[in-house]
């Protein structure tokens, strides 16, 4: 049979079931994550999405990316699938080099040197920086870390598990380029939250 | 229609042969196709991977069909995919803003790049279709033909 030849990997899994709908929810829940720091937003994820990208992680990208973002994805993400999968839906370019990458998307293992490549944008157009999209097992608001700064009232708590303290310490210092600096996405199967860069994170272990 | 059918090495359909019946499709009406498939054996089903969708394409254009490369205007275009349980991909792309001709003309690509349907839906749909646009597009021609008016620079006679 030729079917099987003609099936090319990714160019055959669905997106939104409705494009306009969908997308504008997962944009929705995004600037909610990102304006309210710690916040877990919950996402109705696409029906299927390429195997080496999860549910959240996926829909993010369907809504966000188009042919003018320069996407990246860290080798574990990286496949012929995904790519296809990308193209297909939206058209972006996937990246070669971290530092060409508006979005990231890595996971807990991804080293610290990947983050120092990306774009932090300049002091004329600080927007012009890259934001991570991290694939994580699960994102709680147990009490690991503690958020401070705009858009949270007092402070927020958040536990985002096998993130290694080297991603916090990087994290510090990418807030203290303010106003340039990279923003983060974490992604769980379903849920997402955000520490966008102007936001101070306090260890538990450390106080 | 079969013994003319050329495919490729791997038993895919020609590039060519593709192109042509896409081409058909596109320039086909839509009650047309819903017909048609109508007429096929019930229980064909595609599920959608792209919504049909419409948007403009800039239809470019040169002058006297070999001067500089001009925009000659916007034309709006739906497109849709859909993929058959077997596993093939078929892509729409229409003029218009007709939806339903997009979805119908992704499912025939789709189920013509199946080879047990390839032959009979080249013979049984895409000819006709094709016959009838080649009719019309011969009337027209004829039509427009018929007014034909010649320029030409009347001989004054001062050169001699």
């Amino acid at each position: 049979m030729s079917t099987q030849q003609n099936q090319v990997a990714g160019f055959s899994i669905p997106g939104f079931s409705n494009p306009i709908f969908d997308s504008t929810d997962v944009f929705r829940k995004v600037l909610s994550a990102m304006s309210r720091p710690g916040e877990i937003q919950t996402i109705k994820a696409p029906s299927a999405h390429p195997e080496s990208l999860n549910p959240t992680s996926s829909a993010i990208l369907l809504a966000l990316a188009d042919m003018e973002t320069e996407v990246w994805l860290a080798p574990e993400m990286d496949s012929i699938e995904a790519r296809n999968y990308l193209k297909f839906h939206t058209g972006c370019k996937v990246v070669e080099d971290p530092k060409d990458s508006k979005f990231a998307v890595v996971n807990t293992d991804t080293g610290i040197d990947v983050y120092n490549k990306l774009k932090v944008g300049s002091a004329e157009y600080p927007d012009r920086s890259a934001t991570v999209i991290m694939m994580v097992d699960d994102i709680s608001n147990d009490h690991d870390i503690t958020l401070k700064g705009p858009g949270i009232k007092v402070s927020n708590t958040l536990k985002v598990e096998h993130v290694a303290q080297e991603f916090w310490y990087w994290f510090e210092e990418n807030t203290r380029l303010f106003p340039c600096g990279v923003d983060v996405i974490f992604a769980s199967a379903e849920q997402i939250a955000a520490v966008p860069r102007t936001i101070k994170v306090e260890h538990a272990s450390c106080m | 229609m079969t013994d003319t059918l050329e495919k490729n090495t791997d038993g895919t359909v020609d590039v060519a042969t593709r192109q042509h019946w896409i081409s058909v499709l596109s320039r086909s009406s839509s009650n047309e196709l819903c017909a048609y498939w109508e007429d096929l054996s019930p229980g064909l089903t595609y599920s959608m991977l792209r919504q049909p969708e419409t948007g403009l394409v800039m239809v470019r254009a040169r002058a006297g069909g070999k001067g500089q490369r001009f925009n000659l205007g916007e034309a709006s275009v739906t497109r849709c995919s859909v993929s058959m349980e077997t596993g093939e991909v078929g892509h729409g792309y229409v003029t218009g803003r007709n939806k339903r001709h997009a979805e119908m003309a992704a499912a025939f690509d789709a189920l013509l790049q199946n080879e047990n349907w390839t032959a009979r839906l080249l013979e049984n749909v895409i000819a006709p279709i094709d016959e009838r646009l080649q009719k019309s597009k011969n009337e027209r021609q004829a039509k427009v033909a018929s007014t034909k008016v010649d320029f030409f620079t009347m001989v004054r006679g001062e050169d001699e």
